[in-house]
């Protein structure tokens, strides 16, 4: 087998013990690697409805057939679990070297199950697994507990003093990067499992080496001629979108109450890279390095990502940039999820304002909330309310209406009334909400491209098809980032000439057309490595006849795939919403047409995605895409 | 006078983050910016994002605004992340 090591051991912390659990090669052929290979296994090992927080609850951590090949930005990893903050499937990627390091080491993936007696690290080398103690560990922070790990070339990933106390959005952290999302660094706290470390000599056969090579370099080069994968992230990082989220109203602020912040330059990546930054830092095959090392309160640290500068600054009206270099430290130290800390305070603050819950949260004030990075990864006093989350916090407070999560998770720094699409993505994602798994179409509406984030149509079939394909360059173990080099050069460099303009406005005119498309793969039973190098990467890896379409059909699967454990674990369709503050405030009062439209667009993305009115995918989908048997 | 804020690699290749201006149109501006920062390319420049207090301007028509004291014109360029 091409690509894979064709192995994957499944880990008893309860008894022990190590087994190899039977991947066939067919589920590597309909699944790759990543998130969707992840959601299968949890698929085929739960016959119902499973508690995150409960010895039945597995941790699949995975690779995929680019890990470790030397395809550009190629060494992510997936965590999947159930999420302890949406009960729903999570899928928590992350960079820096720990999926190369377990690839390197023998697997593919890793399943954990069960619950051991006392604090735990897995050490892997060389497809050999030992389940050791790790009680001087517990209670460390994520950057001493790495270092007690040994030696550097190792990968390793650790949870915090916040895992440990099972704050429901821990992060997993591995060296300076985090699997921040859904609370897998809980999952790991209540198996009590500090962390993993992993190394080897592993290598795995490649389908075409030669040709792979040579796809190799044109990809790079084509990330590094990109005005967006090649300037504007190597220049500012994620960082570099603030200034014009703001300028489109899709900044959020003040708990989501608006799309600009006053102090926005404050704030910024040109502020960043102009008053902190050290060194780009990016993840080992990466020639992007969209990766900060900033230089602040007399230390080197990790420069905030656009996410945290956006929950953690303007949403809380935070405009000291060096707070949130600080907050965004001891985020990383304590292990918490920076994007739902923030999220969680917004809401606290408002509750306060409008008289709602007596704490001592004010929006501006940002000279409390470094203590209660501490509060919460401790559960110490308010700190342990809020480390249950915004919809915990409201279902006991009330002000659910302005409570900004999407079934359970909180939603990233888009705000989504000036950006019909993402607003779709928030309220289908299967993580809840979240930009990138919602399929970000934000990128097209104002930010990369200059559609029109005002209208509604078109908009269904273009967030499915940005949805499938994320799913797909995920699970084929590739950064996100790199599908943003998919958009034409001349789309990005020229928004103002006429031809663009009209390419701009004419696009949601064709969503009837990508719909249509959508379900019929063999239509794009081609390739355009020049394009979307994706595709023949994997082909040249695999051997697999893989295309564009059938590419897309990948992501399709797995998406659907994903839909179906949600289903499981009791997602219904009316769980596909936004809360009120979106769909019924004014995010402007001069503009009676911001908000976000999702009755427009519900009830077309499920028609397209061959789901019922329920949101239920439908027999024909299922077998379409090989997800029941044929019968 | 008015001022002009520049964001994004627009910003790092003048090296300035604003500079302020007496009344003039955006096409004056614009040739005025490109006297001043020989290493501005024009074209990249003509092809910026632009707000005039905070609304969008686009199409050639915005190149004839006249830029008023106390108005500030935003030039971006477009961008991505996660």
């Amino acid at each position: 087998m091409f690509g894979f090591n064709g192995k994957t051991a499944k880990i008893d912390l309860t008894h022990g013990t190590v087994e190899n659990y039977p991947m066939t090669e067919e589920s590597y052929a309909l699944y790759l690697g990543g998130k969707t290979l992840a959601a299968k296994i949890i698929y085929d090992t739960f016959n119902g409805k499973v508690e995150a927080l409960s010895r039945e609850n597995i941790l699949v951590i995975t690779t995929s057939p680019l890990t470790g090949s030397t395809s550009p930005c190629s060494s992510r990893f997936n965590i999947s679990t159930i999420s302890p903050l949406t009960g729903l499937l999570i899928s928590s990627n992350c960079g820096g070297s720990f999926g190369l390091h377990l690839k390197k080491a023998g697997y593919d993936a890793i399943i954990i199950s069960g619950k051991s007696p006392e604090p735990v690290i897995i050490d892997i080398e060389n497809q050999v697994i030992v389940v050791k103690s790790a009680k001087h560990l517990w209670g460390k922070n994520t950057s001493e507990a790495q270092d007690l790990l040994g030696p550097k070339n190792r990968g390793k990933l650790v949870i915090g003093i916040a895992g440990e106390h099972l704050v429901r959005y821990a992060a997993v952290i591995s060296e300076e990067r985090a699997a921040g999302r859904g609370g897998v660094g809980a999952v790991f706290g209540y198996k009590n499992l500090k962390g993993i470390i992993a190394s080897g000599q592993a290598t795995t056969e490649m389908f075409d080496k030669e040709a792979f090579k040579k796809h190799n370099v044109k990809w790079i080069r084509q990330l590094k001629a990109h005005p967006l994968t090649g300037k504007q992230l190597p220049m500012y990082g994620t960082a570099g979108l603030v200034s014009m989220m703001n300028y489109r109203n899709l900044l959020a602020t003040k708990n989501y109450s608006s799309g600009q912040f006053d102090d926005f330059e404050k704030i910024n990546g040109e502020t960043l890279a102009e008053e902190h930054l050290v060194k780009n830092k990016g993840c080992v095959t990466c020639p992007i390095q969209c990766g900060r090392q900033v230089k602040a309160f007399d230390k080197m640290v990790k420069g905030p990502e656009l996410e945290t500068l956006g929950l953690l600054g303007s949403n809380l009206l935070n405009n000291d940039m060096e707070s949130i270099i600080r907050l965004n430290h001891l985020c990383d130290e304590y292990g918490i999820d920076t994007i739902t800390f923030g999220s969680t305070i917004g809401f606290a603050m408002e509750l306060r304002e409008k008289g709602i819950w007596d704490n001592d949260l004010k929006f501006g004030d940002s000279t409390s909330l470094e203590i209660l990075v501490e509060k919460t990864s401790k559960r110490q006093g308010i700190g342990n309310e809020l480390a249950e989350g915004t919809k915990r916090l409201s279902e006991k407070y009330g002000g659910k209406d302005f409570a900004i999560h999407v079934k359970g998770l909180e939603a990233a720094a888009y705000e989504p009334r000036a950006a019909q699409g993402m607003g779709l993505g928030y309220a289908t994602s299967n993580r809840g909400g979240c930009h990138l798994n919602g399929g970000y179409l934000v990128v097209l509406e104002g930010l990369g491209l200059n559609v029109s984030g005002k209208t509604t149509r078109g908009k269904a079939a273009y967030t499915i098809m940005f949805q499938d394909m994320m799913e797909a360059a995920s699970s084929a173990g590739s950064c996100l980032f790199t599908t943003y080099a998919m958009l034409p050069s001349f789309l990005v460099k020229k928004p103002n000439n006429t031809v663009v303009r009209l390419i701009n406005g004419a696009m949601p005119l064709f969503g009837g057309l990508v719909g249509f498309v959508k379900n019929k793969p063999w239509l794009m039973h081609f390739n355009l490595a020049s394009v979307l190098p994706h595709p023949y990467s994997i082909r040249l890896i695999t051997g697999y006849k893989m295309t564009i379409g059938r590419f897309l059909e990948f992501g399709e699967r797995g998406y659907n795939l994903e839909r179906m454990v949600n289903i499981r674990q009791g997602l219904k369709g009316s769980d596909d919403t936004l809360p009120k503050r979106l769909l019924k405030e004014l995010q402007r009062s001069d503009d009676p047409n911001s908000i976000v439209k999702l009755d427009e667009m519900l009830g077309t993305y499920y028609k397209i995605r061959g789901w019922d009115k329920d949101g239920i995918p439908t027999h024909n989908t299922l077998k379409r895409l090989k997800l029941i048997e044929d019968k | 006078m008015f001022e002009i804020k520049f964001f994004g690699w627009i910003r790092s290749e003048i090296g300035i983050p604003k500079l302020s201006m007496s009344e003039r149109t955006v096409m004056e501006a614009l040739d005025e910016i490109i006297k001043c920062y020989p290493q501005i390319d024009k074209s990249q420049l003509m092809q910026s994002i632009m707000f005039i207090n905070q609304k969008p301007v686009v199409g050639k028509q915005r190149l004839s605004i006249k830029l008023k004291a106390g108005d500030e014109l935003a030039i971006l360029s477009l961008v991505s992340g996660g």
